[in-house]
């Protein structure tokens, strides 16, 4: 539907702040680049649920492939990740950057990168924590999925923007009966 | 000396002008890492530390392998190689104790205990 991306990047002076904000990964104000919608596709959002529900009480993790611009972000191929940290599985995860690597090759095979990050919280509400904060990269949406025993329950998207997480609304992408046919 | 292509994650972006792959050149591939970082400010910060070495939350990736299992910065860059920038990826859920509701972490002993090697 919507292919090119790089170019709506094309803002580049992003000056460093001074100021050593949140994190290790502190963050670089990008005008322009903070989208506000992400849009799934009600099979991506089933794919999804049922990811995060194969994977209680354990978090699941992988990646969001599509391509953005300064409004909204379209999701094309969601893509599940091994998370390596085996330890503490039930409340923190890290992605394996095989699999990043993997999945950024497939995208840009196609034309399209990696947009966001999806994981899973167990018995906890779809909200950011301060791990996901300490973590978070601007630029991407940070996708997280509520569950409990009796499955997922609530998904919410954030976008990381001056040291704070900021929700962004998740639309459904309408299903195109045959092809994925431009309609504009 | 060698040429390679460095491609660029959607966070670093802002930081290449823009382009999500960048040409530069370099005998390793801390040196081609320099090379691009001399011609864009800010952009070396965000993958070395003070101390000039890879930081925890980046993984460079020279053709497959991640270069934490080869030589590191002074991996050999060959004519036309291919270096992947990879943010790392991480997070997690605040420890219990948030009183959520339906919340059964705290009935399962040591959290971190009993998971080792389970996979479902
Ligand atoms: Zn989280």
């Amino acid at each position: 539907m919507i292919s090119d991306l790089s170019e709506s990047v094309t803002r580049s002076s992003a000056t460093q702040s001074s100021a050593t904000l949140i994190t290790a990964v502190d963050a670089v104000t990008v005008p322009g680049v903070a989208a506000t919608e992400l849009w799934l596709t009600g099979v991506q959002r089933r794919d999804l649920a049922y990811l995060v529900e194969a994977s209680y009480p354990f978090e699941a993790c992988g990646l969001l492939v599509g391509s953005a611009d300064t409004e909204r972000v379209d999701v094309q191929d969601v893509f599940h990740a091994r998370n390596l940290n085996v330890e503490r599985a039930r409340d923190r995860f890290l992605l394996d950057p095989d699999d990043h690597m993997a999945a950024d090759r497939s995208a840009r095979a196609r034309g399209l990168d990696i947009v966001g990050i999806w994981h899973s919280h167990p018995d906890h509400p779809a909200r950011p924590s301060i791990t996901d904060l300490e973590a978070a990269w601007e630029g991407f949406s940070y996708l997280i999925i509520s569950t409990t025993a009796s499955g997922a329950n609530d998904f919410r998207s954030w976008r990381l923007q001056g040291g704070k997480f900021i929700e962004e609304k998740i639309r459904e992408t309408p299903q195109t009966s045959s092809s994925s046919e431009e309609e504009s | 000396m060698s040429q390679a292509t460095v491609r660029i994650p959607t966070p670093l972006r802002p930081l290449t002008g823009g382009s999500d792959e960048v040409a530069a050149v370099g005998h390793t591939v801390g040196e081609v890492l320099s090379e691009l970082g001399g011609r864009h400010n800010g952009f070396l910060d965000r993958i070395l530390d003070g101390q000039g070495k890879l930081r925890s939350f980046v993984n460079v990736y020279l053709g497959d392998s991640n270069v934490r299992s080869l030589n590191g910065l002074d991996s050999a860059v060959a004519d036309g190689a291919v270096i992947h920038i990879v943010p790392a990826v991480a997070g997690g859920r605040d420890i219990p104790g948030g009183g959520i509701a339906g919340d059964d972490i705290s009935g399962d002993g040591i959290p971190g205990d009993d998971i080792a090697g389970e996979t479902r």
